[in-house]
């Protein structure tokens, strides 16, 4: 069975998860952009990331057989500087437009500010201007409920927003509810201490079924683990499900969702 | 989508897991109070939020993960 990593951060971690990953059957994998575990000084070192995860990665990630894609934003732990931001929103189109770039994200909420939003609806904008896909990062922790249910109202009642076209990432059982019965694709973070364990991942499945529903590790330079996305799968094996349904959770609904960027290649097997 | 399994194949499957988990939550709120300075932090909101959370582990309501989650969620407006 072959697996997709709809989020993991390779520019933190070593060709060592690549090789892991591959061993694994994953076989394409997606880089939103985000924080790198320090403020950015300038914008231009936003446009030697995006170069960085458009162009270095592929490369790097093709040696072990995977498909590189990646996403661009201005993420929301360094958007709370709205100038800073606009200059970087500013040269983000001409990434957009390469093959491996899949949409606009993770833009989302850190800590819930008046200027986290200011920029997340800006992007939002840009993405339905260009016809974008859009993937959300969601806040950690405490904040997370309040976030999510800002960023809900904000996109319900923009009016243009397709909900088949916006994954919000890094979903628990208090937020995937009200997401999932808007019609948004909902990713779930199997990551440890801080999001979801294996076993409450696959609790969700069971409970709010497979359709629009996605996996992810989130692999960073935190604490994390490309292998708890397998581990996940594993967990879904011992818990008495269909190979098909396993199949559809970590393969074809990744790849549903994905290709309607009219970049990722993957085909579904379904 | 159904757990393929019965509620007695997932007390097997997960009952040590379970066990697991408390007693190590447990262990940590021994070590809070045995260690200096313990009486500062016994009425840290983030202890009671804990103790809280294990009402509702020990409660006869079910989404206890969804009830957690909620009580241990910032609530107000957008900050400036």
């Amino acid at each position: 069975m072959k697996i997709i990593e709809p989020h993991v951060h390779m520019i933190a971690r070593t060709v060592q998860d690549y090789e892991r990953m591959a061993r694994m059957h994953t076989v394409a994998i997606c880089e939103p952009a985000f924080w790198a575990g320090y403020d950015r000084t300038s914008p231009q070192a936003f446009h030697d990331y995006f170069t960085h995860i458009s162009e270095f990665e592929p490369t790097r990630a093709a040696q072990y057989l995977i498909d590189h894609y990646c996403w661009i934003c201005i993420n929301p732990k360094e958007a709370e500087d709205v100038a800073f931001s606009r200059e970087v929103i500013a040269f983000m189109p001409e990434f957009l437009k390469k093959p491996t770039v899949l949409g606009i994200g993770e833009i989302g909420l850190n800590k819930n500010t008046r200027n986290e939003m200011i920029i997340f609806e800006e992007q939002v904008e840009l993405a339905l201007k260009l016809n974008q896909l859009i993937w959300i990062h969601t806040p950690h922790l405490q904040d997370k409920l309040k976030g999510t249910k800002r960023m809900l109202d904000y996109l319900m009642g923009h009016g243009g927003v397709d909900p088949a076209r916006v994954c919000f990432d890094h979903t628990e059982e208090h937020t995937l509810p009200m997401l999932h019965e808007k019609g948004f694709w909902c990713a779930m973070t199997v990551y440890p201490v801080t999001k979801n364990s294996p076993e409450r991942v696959i609790d969700l499945v069971e409970k709010f079924g497979l359709d629009r529903m996605i996996v992810d590790a989130s692999g960073d330079w935190g604490p994390s683990d490309p292998a708890t996305l397998h581990d996940t799968l594993f967990q879904m094996r011992l818990r008495g499900h269909s190979e098909r349904s396993v199949e559809q959770l970590f393969y074809n609904n990744p790849c549903r969702f994905l290709r309607q960027s009219g970049k990722f290649k993957p085909e579904p097997t379904d | 989508m159904k757990s393929p399994k019965t509620s007695p194949q997932l007390l097997d499957q997960f009952y040590l897991h379970m066990r697991s988990a408390l007693i190590e939550t447990a262990a940590a709120f021994d070590r809070i109070q045995a260690a200096e300075e313990s009486e500062a932090v016994w009425q840290d909101p983030r202890l009671e939020d804990l103790r809280h959370a294990s009402r509702i582990i020990a409660d006869a309501e079910p989404e206890r993960a969804r009830r957690i989650l909620e009580r241990l969620s910032v609530n107000e407006e957008l900050s400036s």
